[in-house]
């Protein structure tokens, strides 16, 4: 909240999975406030050795974000924001962080690779990529406006 | 050939310190990660040549060769990306990967072996989406002749330290615990080593990939592993030394003498490690009675 008890406006939190401006999120919300949250208690519980966490730190440092020490969903929570973007991620982790925020919390997909059926095999890959083949060797589409045209999936909740 | 790659990336390791105009940046980022870190043991001072940010990852892409990569990706001195920590945390994509592949070839097939490992990934990616936390159980029933309880849960203390019974395992354990980073088919081969050698869960060396592999990520990482396990391939995942000797270079002591557990023939070590399954036949037969081409596996 700011001093007048409003929330914060547009937050986008950069995580582990998409350390890249050049991510669609930061051209959804590009005016942001752009925070990473380093949670040392995420890093214990996943067994992180010191190289893959100096890495991480790297990646991050290139980005010229805000650097938040503590625990993700905790940091989230008192940031406050209206509007909570986040690059899209599979990781439950990650996505537990955000149960039980107050703030209208949009996931921005990366630029698609492939271009699948929905009902699609996955059990094995080869019957995927039969289905994959000919997006996934083709060009990436251009997206000028990522969330007018992302898919409404890719613009609910996660 | 292995010293080459390993000479190759301290170069790298220099260049990209270089890169960050100070080497005494990376030892003052160290001791800030050690300060926001507290679970970090002081005996944990490893660090990975790769350096993280879009600098290092830009310098990779500038030397992707899709053409060489699909004749010599086997090889551990192939020419492979070193592209898989960037694409992992998401400082490049496997869409813009793709697209640079593109770029540099004449007709696009010259890219499809490279553009198919990127679709391995984005194939784990949408399988992790689905199974969520259940990516850390066994999707299928070994097909090892074994079931999940005949297989120990924790990683013996000699995998740990590096000092098994083969010298070409211990160089690549050695390798990861270093750098954080082995070639994908030495990764291959580890995976084979504990679950099939070792007949230890696929969980217990997932992890500890985790723990070190700078580009570990839980999707791509366990169904690898998985895979190689049985749980979600069609048959076990195994090598014999003869393979070794094929891809490692000179790099890796492959000799018989420091390897002899993984000497033998196919048909030998498949009735040595799955004495409960019919006896394999020789590739010769198989081929002759199926005409099936042998399984693909999984590269990055």
């Amino acid at each position: 909240m700011d001093e007048a008890g409003k929330k914060i406006g547009d937050v986008i939190w950069v995580h582990m999975d998409a350390l890249s401006k050049e991510h669609p999120v930061f051209a959804v919300a590009p005016n942001a406030r752009t925070v990473y949250v380093w949670d040392a208690d995420d890093l214990a519980r996943r067994g992180w050795t010191l190289k893959r966490c100096v890495f991480v730190m790297e990646c991050v440092e290139a980005m010229d974000v805000e650097v938040l020490q503590g625990k993700m969903h905790e940091v989230l929570r008192d940031l406050d924001a209206k509007r909570l973007f986040h690059a899209k991620t599979a990781d439950p982790a990650l996505l537990a962080c955000l149960d039980g925020l107050e703030s209208e919390i949009i996931a921005v997909s990366p630029k698609p690779f492939t271009n699948v059926p929905r009902d699609t095999d996955m059990g094995r890959f080869f019957r995927f990529w039969n289905k994959a083949r000919r997006s996934a060797m083709s060009p990436t589409p251009e997206r000028e406006d990522p969330l007018a045209t992302l898919p409404q999936s890719d613009t609910s909740p996660r | 050939m292995h010293d080459v790659f390993q000479s190759d990336m301290a170069i790298a390791n220099a260049e990209a310190l270089d890169m960050l105009g100070d080497p005494a940046t990376r030892r003052s980022l160290v001791e800030r990660v050690r300060s926001m870190t507290p679970h970090l043991s002081e005996t944990d001072t490893a660090l990975s040549p790769y350096i993280g940010g879009d600098d290092a990852m830009s310098s990779s892409l500038s030397n992707l060769m899709p053409v060489q990569y699909g004749r010599t990706r086997n090889h551990l001195d192939g020419a492979v990306t070193r592209l898989s920590p960037y694409i992992r945390h998401g400082v490049t994509s496997i869409s813009d990967v793709r697209d640079c592949s593109l770029d540099q070839v004449a007709r696009k097939n010259d890219a499809e072996k490279l553009i198919q490992q990127l679709a391995w990934r984005d194939y784990w990616s949408r399988v992790h989406a689905t199974l969520g936390d259940k990516i850390w159980s066994d999707i299928e029933a070994y097909k090892t002749g074994f079931s999940a309880d005949d297989y120990a849960d924790e990683l013996p203390e000699d995998v740990l330290a590096a000092e098994t019974d083969s010298a070409a395992i211990n160089h690549f354990l050695r390798d990861l615990y270093e750098t954080g980073w082995i070639h994908n088919h030495a990764r291959l081969y580890v995976a084979g080593y504990i679950c099939h050698f070792r007949r230890v869960k696929w969980q217990a060396g997932a992890k500890l990939f985790l723990a070190h592999l700078i580009d570990g990520d839980v999707a791509s990482n366990n169904l690898s592993w998985q895979w190689a396990a049985s749980t979600f391939s069609h048959k076990p995942y195994f090598f014999n030394l003869e393979n070794l000797q094929t891809f490692c270079g000179e790099g890796v002591d492959t000799s018989y003498a420091n390897n002899k557990t993984l000497a033998g023939s196919y048909e030998d070590l498949h009735l040595r490690l799955f004495p409960l399954l019919p006896p394999r036949q020789p590739a010769s037969n198989r081929a002759l009675k199926t005409g099936k081409r042998r399984q693909n596996r999984p590269h990055h």
